[in-house]
């Protein structure tokens, strides 16, 4: 083999290395993610760009920025690049983990549902808060805390707690004492002795009200016609009722309206009056000077009736001699 | 008599400051040089000659050099492994240990590997022929021929470091991520699917063209110290040896030394962040 083979060989095997070196890396990363997501934190617990992003637990990306959000600057925006298939969807939220106990701080983002939307690029994922390990301690200690000063309470109230329960307890042994026992036992032999006399008379009673009842049930049978009587009329009364109230409305309604024009025809009326007072007055005296002029026509033709032929008075007729 | 003191103790130092600038500025100039004439060694454009030159060069740079750093490179990724796994593995994270050897060969050992072990084979030998051409005159030869030195000496010896301690690198790399393999493979009998899985999961596309500037870095260091030392040689055989030795030393250091750089530059500029 020559040193030229020997040198051709060495430089095409290196770059065939290096060829398949970049081919998987890049293929690697381009599980780092191309569609871009965004979701907000009040804590963004130690996650910095680089970070895994998980989908139901499967590597899907990471994140590419963590930064206070230009709107809210009390949210952390982190914005996230997942692979483009990844189903997101409107159910989907997003906190923050570990994936073990040492390692860095990862973006987790459950399922959802399977039915809800997809989210499309750049849309923001609904986020969950977590408890930061600062928190988790500031409640241990007011538990703590709260534990201490009820264990101080606790040991102030128990030698009165005692002693009450002591006495509670001699109460109870008092009360199942042997004379107690001894009364329960005369009661309960009273009570047993009772119920033996009377019991006939109990079952008297008890046979009366069971025929009373069968009585009642009786009633109950025949007024249940009347009930389903009673039922279709009122029922009848409603869908009247029901029926009537539309048209009865408007007539009211139309009721009103002509109320209304009336009184304002009056109203008009009653102005036109007074404003022809003096015309009417004077109309009544033209009137009653008219009816008096037809009054004088009158007993004039009565008196002279000629004069509706003649104008002048007839000479009077010569009466023969 | 107190300025005489100062004057005692300070003079070393500038003398030392002075010598090292000006060696610094010859480096630049003779580096400036090579590049201007690096078209002349190319097969298509510049001499065939030349390139049969370059090519023996890449044989003597590179391909001679592949069993050493290989070997350097298996045994460091095997201590690696170990010294991670011993730790990592108590908190149950072999993830780490793998993702440690990924991230420490591809960004920084197997270029820095590759570079002390060629500075430490080809810096001095490029010394000891140059300084051999002097002393044995055949230097003032070529001068009296009127070839220029960098062209014959100089020039195929660049190319032939620019191509070939890149690819070792890349092929050191690969033995360190293999002796990482080997070595969880043997003990925790992991799969080489999984291995590889979290090796390329670890590193980025930027690892590896960081690596390969690192070495192309390195490669310039080597060559051009090589040669200054070698040309540098006035005397005898022992000045060969001397000159050897010198050119070892220092591009051995100037090479750590841009390492340190070059980590410092890509920190800087963001490169470094873990993937």
């Amino acid at each position: 083999m020559s040193t030229e083979a020997k040198v051709g060989a060495f430089v095409l095997v290196s770059m065939v290395v290096l060829g398949i070196m970049v081919y998987f890396v890049q293929t690697k990363q381009a599980v780092r993610g191309e569609t871009s997501f965004k979701t907000y934190f009040r804590y963004a617990g130690g996650l910095s760009p680089g970070a895994l992003v998980l989908f139901g637990g499967i590597r899907v990306g990471e994140v590419s920025d963590v930064k206070p959000s230009h709107e809210d600057p009390t949210l952390i925006e982190v914005s996230f690049k997942v692979k483009r298939d990844t189903p997101l969807n409107e159910d989907s939220t997003a906190r923050f983990g570990t994936l073990t106990f040492i390692s860095t701080p990862a973006l987790l983002i459950t399922t959802g549902m399977n039915g809800a939307r997809r989210l499309q690029s750049g849309e923001t994922v609904r986020s969950e808060e977590s408890v930061s390990w600062d928190d988790v301690a500031r409640v241990a200690n007011i538990a703590a805390q709260s534990a201490n000063a009820l264990m101080t309470d606790l040991h102030q109230e128990i030698p009165t707690l005692t002693g009450k329960a002591a006495t509670a307890l001699a109460n109870v042994n008092e009360i199942t004492g042997p004379a107690n026992q001894q009364q329960i036992a005369g009661i309960l032999s009273e009570l047993n002795t009772t119920l033996n006399r009377e019991s006939t008379r109990i079952v008297q009673m008890t046979d009366q009200i069971s025929a009373l009842a069968k009585h009642a049930d009786s009633l109950v049978a025949s007024a249940r016609p009347v009930v389903s009587n009673m039922d279709r009329t009122v029922t009848n009364a409603n869908s009247t009722v029901d029926a009537i109230r539309e048209p009865l409305t408007k007539d009211l309604a139309e009721l009103g309206v002509a109320l209304q024009q009336t009184r304002s025809v009056l109203d008009a009326l009653q102005n036109a009056v007074g404003a022809q007072t003096e015309d009417i007055a004077a109309t009544v005296r033209n009137l009653r000077a008219a009816s008096e002029n037809v009054r004088t026509l009158t007993e004039t033709l009565k008196e002279r009736p000629w004069n509706l032929i003649r104008t002048t008075q007839p000479p009077d007729r010569k009466v023969p001699r | 008599m107190a300025p005489e003191i100062a004057f005692t103790f300070l003079e070393p130092i500038g003398r030392r400051v002075i010598l090292v600038v000006r060696e610094t500025g010859l480096l630049i100039l003779q580096l400036w040089a090579t590049i201007w004439r690096l078209p002349r060694v190319l097969p298509m454009v510049g001499g065939r000659r030349r390139w049969q030159q370059a090519v023996q060069q890449m044989f003597a740079i590179g391909v001679s050099a592949l069993p050493m750093v290989g070997m350097m490179s298996l045994c460091l990724g095997f201590v690696l492994t170990l010294e991670g796994a011993a730790d990592l593995r108590r908190f149950g994270i072999l993830k780490f240990v793998i993702a440690l050897v990924a991230a420490s060969f591809t960004r920084e050992l197997g270029a820095l590997v590759t570079g002390i072990a060629v500075s430490s084979r080809s810096a001095s030998a490029i010394a000891a022929e140059i300084g051999t051409m002097r002393v044995t005159g055949q230097w003032d030869a070529l001068l009296v021929k009127g070839i220029s030195p960098i062209d014959f000496a100089l020039a195929p010896k660049f190319a032939a470091a620019l191509i070939t301690i890149p690819c070792l690198a890349i092929l050191s790399t690969v033995c360190g991520l293999f002796a990482g393999y080997l070595f969880l493979s043997l003990t925790v009998g992991i799969n080489a699917r999984i291995y590889s899985g979290a090796v390329f999961e670890t590193i980025l596309l930027r690892d590896v063209w960081i690596m390969l500037i690192k070495s192309v870095v390195f490669a310039t260091i080597i060559v051009q110290v090589g040669y200054f030392e070698g040309v540098r040689v006035r005397g005898g055989p022992e000045a060969v040896g001397q000159a050897a030795t010198f050119a070892v030393l220092k591009s051995t250091f100037l090479v750590i030394v841009a390492d340190l750089n070059a980590a410092f530059f890509f920190y800087l500029m963001g490169w470094n962040s873990v993937g």
